[in-house]
């Protein structure tokens, strides 16, 4: 089974590192979708089902904050499953993101081997749902 | 924390970036001699400001040599990167430092709002005063880098 993952960050070069990492973990990937920012990524979910995604916080137009509010609140993608990875690192942030069901919080910098490990983890757990 | 603990904190929390995520090998000023700016050419400034308990700026200062290999560093490979590919690249360092040194400096319960980091070229690199802030230099993989924490506020 190979799966899709939507990476959303404002930084290309965050994404392609991401996008590398997961090949790296040799994750097979049906679909690897970017986004800028979270307004791109509600567009591209509405259009098409991906098993997981990568959420920055800090981003311009909707940030991380502000899309998981929205997708939580949408009937249609309120249980799809995000892994944050982000450079902020308060407790409150953390709490907050915690009550929008994150599945796990990954404070950058980000070593392939963490993500790997969160990937398998997260797509794991999805499995078995 | 002491004023020279907070430095020494501070420090030691962008050269843990430099040297883990940016893979590069790190001298601080004080141990090596840190070059000036080549001022024939231009210098990439990538900055964020954060609100909170004070507010203020973080800005990361380097020339093309320092981006190139920053860039190469992070995307894994020897291939040569775009103007804005290394833009890119300073911004994130930018907001992956600012974000790491507001917890090691305030701690996990402090909450700061920061803003997506912006970037720019210019001739002359602005100077901060003592009572602005705090200027960090070093030399990564032996070009110089400057990381610049100012002050502008206390809430």
């Amino acid at each position: 089974m190979a799966y899709r993952f939507l990476i959303v960050d404002d930084s290309s070069i965050v994404r392609k590192v991401v996008t590398k990492t997961i090949g790296l973990a040799n994750i097979p990937v049906e679909h690897l979708l970017e986004a800028e920012n979270g307004a791109q990524a509600l567009e591209i979910l509405k259009e098409t089902w991906v098993d997981l995604v990568f959420l920055d916080i800090n981003m311009p137009v909707m940030n991380g904050m502000e899309f998981m509010e929205e997708l939580r609140r949408s009937p249609d993608l309120q249980d799809t499953p995000v892994v944050v990875v982000s450079t902020e690192g308060s407790t409150e942030r953390r709490r907050r993101l915690d009550e929008l069901q994150v599945k796990a919080y990954l404070r950058k910098p980000v070593t392939p081997e963490l993500l790997a490990e969160t990937v398998t983890s997260v797509l794991g757990k999805e499995r078995t749902i | 924390m002491s004023g020279e603990t907070v430095h020494q904190s501070v420090e030691a929390t962008i050269v843990k970036i430099l040297e883990e995520w940016a893979l590069m090998m790190v001298e601080r000023e004080g141990e090596t001699d840190v070059p000036p700016f080549d001022a024939s050419r231009p210098v990439l400034i990538a900055e964020l400001s954060f609100e909170g308990i004070l507010h203020g700026t973080y800005r990361v200062l380097a020339q093309e040599e320092f981006a190139t290999i920053l860039t190469s560093n992070l995307l894994g490979s020897g291939e040569e990167s775009s103007e804005e590919e290394r833009a890119d690249a300073l911004r994130e360092m930018t907001n992956v430092i600012s974000g790491n040194l507001l917890t090691a400096t305030f701690g996990a319960d402090t909450v700061f709002r920061l803003s997506a980091p912006q970037s720019r070229t210019v001739n002359e690199p602005p100077r901060v005063s003592p009572s602005q802030g705090i200027t960090f230099r070093f030399v990564a993989d032996g070009a110089p880098v400057e990381v610049q924490c100012l002050v502008e506020g206390v809430r």
